[in-house]
């Protein structure tokens, strides 16, 4: 069983089929989310179905600069493009969008965004740290809880939002330990694999079809232990924790593993930043999400110190031998959080360490290919 | 068995022969076709140390040409063998700054002549050979003479990192009335700025050597070493750094096997 972009275009095929037809047959409105810190079990519980719309296509990013400015990361040009030239078949779909206010591109993009789609906009506190935070942030969910009450007519119970936790954290659970395959003595599954296996993009309309298809994957993939041509081929390979702005767009990911490393983990909005957290079942509901959506290690937070706490785990745990830090261009709070990051993988785990600050354009991909073979040979790759 | 180190840069194919005592180096500009580049140095190589094309040879490419060696046996890229090479020039080198045709970079290595780390400019001809060349020619000049011309003259304050502004820049400099003299001292100010500026990025101790071809400019070695406040050195062949550390992988590789 490959798990290649073949695979995952099936995949989302058949999410996107499904979401449509929830939407036009069952009238559910679809409404997009832009972050991590939406959280998409409030939208479950009101009927609604969320898609994430965060876009890692260089294709619309010239439409995007009639507007934005040039030097602008290329994630926020990429996902306003797509909605400004309505060639995102998702955003087409969407009823409604939900962003959070995280770094300065994001949010004054929304401000523009909003002239295209109808938006609201989740206030995001600039730390995790204070209780008046977690206040602050209780109060907004609260928001986005009447407001998708009024624009679909349900009522978010509680039983409902206990219901959607429960789905979410078991999806969750089911990412992260496809994931810890790749804890052992021998890796088992290539960066590209998980990236297609847990990186469906789509409508969330059907959450316990997602679970049962990781698990599927995990069942499969467990099996590649007694393959001893599988383990002779990953024998030797350095093992690649990549950190840093989300592998929207899939460069680095091929350049890596092309070059001879294997992608063992990834530190990023999708990845191992969020996986780790789950919401609490037994509490309040609202509350519950409330605390564990503030505390994701996001660089737009500061202080943000978390993060580096989930890096050193994952370095120990995933048997890292370096680790490659992604920087989209223009992304001021990773750029300058790399530096952070770079004495705790150095001085504080004894790790090589690199920073790729690249966009979504292919003409650097040379250059790129250059640093990444260095720093493979540089760990005896 | 003889190991063959082939760099093929973006203005110079280099090429080195190792048996482990001797290192034998030879030099051709690189042409359009980076593989013909690529058969020619290696033919020059073989008649200088009368090898024969039946004789057991292994063969490292390196440079931004590297996959076009069609009969290398490995490739590995230019970081990797310019620390080895720069080690091989003076085992206590820890820092080399690497300047060349199309790009410039910095490494920090350990005692063996491995790789600890190290730091590329990004997509652009600010700091590499490419600059020097681009503004000799505004100045009719050439790279080799930038440095004779500049000599004692007060540097002209060049602004512009980019190849293309900063040539603008000359030419309404010129048009000025600024001496060419303190224009060609500018060029070579901006561009060791432009180094340091890469350099900051990495740790910098114990010995450091230039190489590149740009190493071949005292006057850029000279402003780099008082900028940093280290004396920086050369070797004669610093500019073989890349093809020489080929050559000794490729050594340490046969004697392995």
């Amino acid at each position: 069983m490959k798990f290649d972009r073949a695979y995952l275009t099936s995949i989302e095929e058949d999410i996107f089929t499904e979401g449509v037809r929830q939407k036009e047959s069952l009238g559910r409105k679809i409404i997009g989310i832009y972050c991590a810190f939406t959280p998409p079990e409030i939208i479950a519980a009101a009927g609604a179905i969320p898609v994430s719309l965060c876009a890692g296509s260089q294709k619309p990013v010239t439409d995007a600069e009639k507007h934005l400015p040039r030097n602008l990361c290329p994630l926020i040009k990429a996902s306003y493009g797509f909605a400004l030239t309505d060639t995102c078949p998702y955003f087409h779909y969407a009823d409604y969008l939900l962003a959070d206010a995280t770094c300065d591109g994001k949010k004054k993009m929304f401000e523009l965004l909003e002239r295209i789609k109808p938006l609201h906009l989740l206030q995001l506190p600039q730390t995790a740290e204070t209780e008046e935070s977690y206040l602050y942030w209780l109060n907004e969910l609260k928001k986005v809880k009447s407001l998708l009450e009024d624009f679909t007519g349900n009522t978010v119970s509680d039983e409902k939002l206990k219901e959607q936790i429960k789905l979410y954290n078991a999806c969750r659970d089911a990412t992260r330990e496809l994931f810890e395959l790749n804890t052992g003595e021998f890796p088992l599954l290539y960066g590209r694999e998980i990236d297609c296996i847990t990186g469906a993009r789509g409508f969330d309309c059907d959450i316990p079809a997602r679970i049962k298809e990781l698990k599927t994957a995990a069942s499969i993939v467990k099996e590649r232990i007694n393959d001893p041509a599988f383990i002779e081929s990953v024998k030797g390979k350095p093992r690649i924790l990549i950190t840093g702005c989300p592998t929207t767009n899939k460069k680095l990911l091929d350049i890596i593993e092309d070059a001879g490393g294997i992608v063992v983990a990834m530190e990023n909005c999708g990845g191992l930043k969020t996986l780790g957290l789950r919401v609490e079942e037994n509490d309040g509901p609202l509350e519950a999400l409330a605390r564990r959506y503030i505390s994701i290690a996001c660089p737009c937070m500061t202080p943000n110190e978390g993060r580096l706490k989930i890096i050193g785990d994952i370095i120990r745990r995933y048997r890292v031998d370096g680790v490659v830090e992604l920087t989209w261009q223009g992304c001021h709070t990773y750029n300058i959080e790399a530096y952070q990051v770079r004495e705790c993988v150095t001085s504080g785990h004894g790790r090589p360490y690199i920073q790729i600050e690249t966009d979504y354009s292919e003409n650097d991909i040379q250059q790129i290919r250059v640093r990444i073979q260095a720093f493979l040979e540089l760990m005896g790759g | 068995m003889f190991s063959i180190g082939i760099d093929i840069g973006s203005v110079c194919t280099k090429g080195a022969v190792y048996d482990g005592v001797n290192l034998f180096t030879d030099i051709v500009p690189t042409g359009w076709n980076l593989r013909e580049s690529g058969e020619i140095i290696l033919r020059r190589l073989m008649n200088i140390c009368s090898i024969k094309t039946d004789d057991p040879r292994f063969i490292i490419a390196t440079g931004y040409g590297r996959d076009s060696v069609a009969l290398a046996d490995k490739k590995i890229t230019e970081i990797t063998c310019h620390a080895r090479g720069a080690h091989y020039f003076n085992p206590e080198t820890r820092t080399v700054i690497d300047v060349g045709g199309q790009d410039s970079k910095a490494i920090a290595i350990g005692d063996k002549g491995q790789v600890i780390e190290f730091i590329m400019n990004d997509r652009c001809a600010a700091g590499t050979g490419r600059f020097l060349q681009v503004m000799s020619h505004v100045l009719g000049s050439e790279v080799d003479q930038l440095e004779k011309l500049a000599q004692d003259a007060e540097p002209a304050v060049i602004n512009s990192m980019c190849a293309v502004f900063a040539e603008s820049e000359v030419i309404s400099l010129l048009a000025r009335g600024i001496s060419k003299e303190s224009i060609a001292a500018g060029i070579l100010e901006s561009i060791s700025g432009k180094i340091i500026h890469l350099t900051g990025r990495i740790r910098i101790e114990g010995h450091v050597i230039f190489t590149g071809g740009v190493s071949q400019n005292s006057a850029i070695r000279k402003s780099l070493g008082s900028r940093i406040g280290i004396d920086i050195t050369t070797h004669p062949q610093a500019q073989f750094a890349g093809a020489a550390g080929a050559a000794i992988i490729g050594f340490d590789n046969i004697s392995k096997s």
